[in-house]
């Protein structure tokens, strides 16, 4: 007979609440503590308002929390016993799916709603603000539940999966760090946007988001703020909240399919998805390099100005190469869970990732892509601001003076000199507001004692 | 009726199964034997639904296993290594068991405590290896499963309770005409207890019989005098003028080859499952050998 699909187990939902009780029960006291410590101000203060700061920064507590959960929920995973007993029972794997991810997220929301009604006579008139922030705590868990299920699903070990849960987090840091350290060298000019990278870290981000409730405060002196203030709306933090919250759940639909074609026999395993160890073989390479370059930065820092070091940069240089190449070996070390990894296949992909990366430090060099040498069409662009010394700043916005503009900065693209002249450096900062929305953004150092100076050298020819 | 139909799977280059079918009819007891590393514990997690495999089907009265809930509830598995919660009791498991399988009878989990007389309140991971496996019966017998998947069963428990646990299996083939896979080593155990015989090598299936054909189809000729040309012998020796062969085919088409050759003297002895199995897996190279330490 064929099989009905159901989608949720009752038995393996109650198993997993009780089985893992101590854990939620100590996040409850744990956010309990904290969430009390918060609203219970007094004096000007306005409690809602308090807690309404203090959700970004429990984002680091639901980062560990989340993971703690999909560790104890899918580590069956990583038993081959266990593993093989519960998937010969009559369950399918979508269904035991599902029964872990809501008992996973009853551990984020249940707590934290009993919590929301415990301090409700705390808050008193902004009572209702404490839903608002289990609201606010579950898209937060969504989040990093969601990356912690597919850290759990692509890995096959529970080292593995935090490995993998930290790449996931972090990967944006690491991609920065490499084009900020390595490749925005050779691009003169060219400026990044910090903000966009730290959208994509929501570890770093979530803690700075601090506009969750618009409570108006009352003007005139000496009445309590909390008595007479006002609940406004929500904050512009919600946004970035939302859109977490779908990754989130984009990231448990990952997962899902993934469950559904895993090869059990996999448990043990480091990553347990063939097509994704080569993938975590580079991930992990990077980090590597680039962990173990920022301590050499930071030894080098440490002999500059303890042992008066003349700033030997090239041990900068061999922390990284260091880092790549013993990371990739650690990374292979890690993938085949052996030690002997030093044959000629390992040898030759270090040798096809090492092209890989000089190819692309090539194409930064020469500017395949053409971003060094961009500059942006006169007719598709709004307005254009002119930063130079002294913060002094000027607004073009006729087409004249734009198509003028973008001259200056082609002759800036080709005076932009290295810090190496001998002369004093200005700074000449361009920033373009395209008509399709676009920002673009560019710094170029001059050998003039002033922007101005360079200005009007620039402009007489 | 369980059949696997030309099911080959692959562990990172390595064959474990390689072309293998396999039919186990119902209500029969099957005994699935091998050498070690042959792929019996493989195919039984593919028969449990747990492996998917790379090529062919397991079905069970024709309908894949993998995956089919409705199915799975009417098979019963103990390993060779079994799994409880950790720091679970038998109650425990016990509301477990009864949650998942819709079949689970409640009656004869009470009943079966004067069996194993296991305690109901300890938790199982403290129990001795052979408490263990008691405690997977118990359960797992309580399933009331239309097929019952053992890898290893009485390994580790007393000769008395072994004894216990055959007479439990077997009453239950009798009452309810339970099929029963067995993939074991105790190879004397099995003759007394199977009527089928699967004999597994590399991941295939090298011989498939009821135990009676089997038992029926390879002999033990001992005789003074010319062999037979067209015998198609299994192993060979001799001891003064007497040799002894295990021969291939039945006792009637063996002994008029032999009468043909008008032998001295010959006698025709039936072989023992383990001998069975010896002298097959001698014609794959996987003989006794002779060693000098």
């Amino acid at each position: 007979m064929k099989s009905r699909t159901s989608f949720f187990s009752w038995p393996v939902f109650k198993k997993d609440i009780t089985r893992f009780l101590p854990l939620w029960v100590i996040y409850l006291v744990g956010m309990l503590l904290i969430v009390v410590s918060t609203v219970s101000v007094g004096g000007h203060r306005n409690p809602a308002r308090e807690l309404g700061r203090g959700i970004g920064a429990l984002a680091l507590i639901n980062f560990t929390f989340a993971l703690i959960s999909a560790q104890l929920l899918f580590g069956e995973l990583f038993k081959s016993r266990l593993c093989n007993a519960l998937h010969a029972m009559p369950v399918r794997r979508e269904t035991r799916f599902i029964s872990h991810v809501l008992a996973g997220l009853s551990f984020g929301v249940i707590p934290n709603l009993i919590i929301a009604l415990l301090i409700m006579p705390i808050l008193e008139t902004f009572w209702f603000t404490s839903l608002l922030w289990v609201g606010a705590m579950t898209l937060q868990y969504l989040f990093f539940f969601g990356v912690a299920v597919l850290a759990m699903l692509l890995c096959g070990s529970r080292f593995a999966t935090v490995l993998m849960y930290f790449l996931i987090n972090f990967l944006a840091m690491v991609v920065l760090w490499f084009i900020e350290t390595i490749y925005l060298p050779m691009t003169p000019g060219v400026v990044i946007n910090y903000n966009i990278f730290h959208q994509f870290v929501p570890f770093v981000e979530m803690p700075s988001q601090v506009n969750y409730f618009i409570i108006e405060l009352p003007k005139n002196i000496g009445v309590e703020e909390w008595q007479s203030a006002q609940f406004i709306g929500f904050g512009e933090s919600w946004g970035y909240l939302l859109i977490c919250a779908g990754v989130g759940i984009g990231m448990l639909a990952l997962a899902f399919c993934a469950y559904r074609r895993r090869a059990l026999e996999t448990a043990g395993d480091f990553i347990a998805v063939k097509g994704i160890r080569p993938v975590f073989l580079v991930l992990y390479t990077l980090c590597s390099g680039a962990f173990l370059s920022i301590f050499g930065s930071l030894f080098t820092v440490f002999r500059s100005v303890f042992v008066s070091s003349d700033g030997n940069s090239g041990i900068y240089w061999i922390f990284l190469l260091v880092g790549l190449i013993g990371g990739f070996f650690v990374g292979k070390m890690l993938l085949a869970r052996t030690i002997r990894v030093f044959q000629w296949k390992s040898f030759l992909h270090l040798g096809i990732l090492t092209i890989a990366l000089l190819l692309t430090l090539a194409a930064a060099k020469l500017d395949v892509l053409g971003i060094v040498r961009y500059v942006p069409d006169a007719q598709s662009v709004q307005n254009v601001r002119l930063n130079g010394s002294y913060h002094s700043t000027i607004k073009f916005e006729d087409e004249t003076e734009i198509q003028g503009v973008c001259r200056l900065h082609q002759m800036a693209i080709e005076d932009n000199c290295d810090r190496t002249c001998g002369k004093r450096h200005s700074e000449v900062m361009l920033e373009y507001q395209l008509k399709n929305g676009w920002v673009v953004k560019r710094i170029y150092t001059v050998c003039k004692d002033s922007t101005a100076d360079w200005m009007l050298e620039a402009l007489s020819k | 009726m369980l059949e696997m139909k030309n099911v080959t799977k692959t562990f990172d280059g390595f064959k474990a199964l390689d072309d293998l079918n396999m039919t186990v009819p119902q209500g029969c007891v099957y005994g699935l034997v091998g050498p070690n590393g042959a792929g019996k514990s493989t195919a039984i997690r593919h028969l449990t639904g747990v492996y998917r495999p790379d090529r062919g089907s397991i079905t069970m009265e024709g309908i894949p296993i993998y995956e089919n809930t409705a199915l799975k509830a009417r098979i019963g598995y103990i390993p060779d290594e079994v799994f409880f919660f950790p720091s679970a009791t038998m109650e425990e498991m016990r509301r477990f068991y009864r949650d998942i399988y819709p079949y689970f009878d409640d009656a004869l989990f009470e009943e079966l405590y004067s069996v194993f007389q296991l305690p109901k309140k300890g938790q199982l991971r403290r129990f001795s290896k052979g408490m263990q496996k008691q405690a997977a019966f118990h359960l797992t017998i309580c399933t009331r499963p239309d097929v019952l998947i053992l890898d290893e069963p009485v390994d580790g428990l007393d000769p008395v309770m072994r004894r216990q646990v055959w007479s439990l299996i077997l009453s239950d083939v009798a009452q309810r005409g339970t099929t029963v896979l067995i993939s074991s080593h105790n190879l004397r155990e099995l003759e007394d207890i199977c009527d089928h015989v699967g004999i597994m090598d590399h991941g295939k299936m090298l011989l498939e019989r009821s135990l009676a054909d089997m038992q029926g189809n390879t002999l033990k000729l001992q005789m003074v005098g010319d062999i037979p040309q067209d015998l198609e012998i299994l192993h060979e020796s001799q001891s003064g003028r007497l040799k002894t062969l295990v021969v291939r085919g039945t006792r009637e088409a063996v002994e008029a080859k032999v009468q043909a050759t008008q032998p001295v003297f010959y006698d025709m002895l039936p072989l023992s499952l383990e001998e069975i199995f010896i002298y097959e897996l001698g014609g794959v190279n996987y003989e006794v050998k002779n060693i000098l330490l």
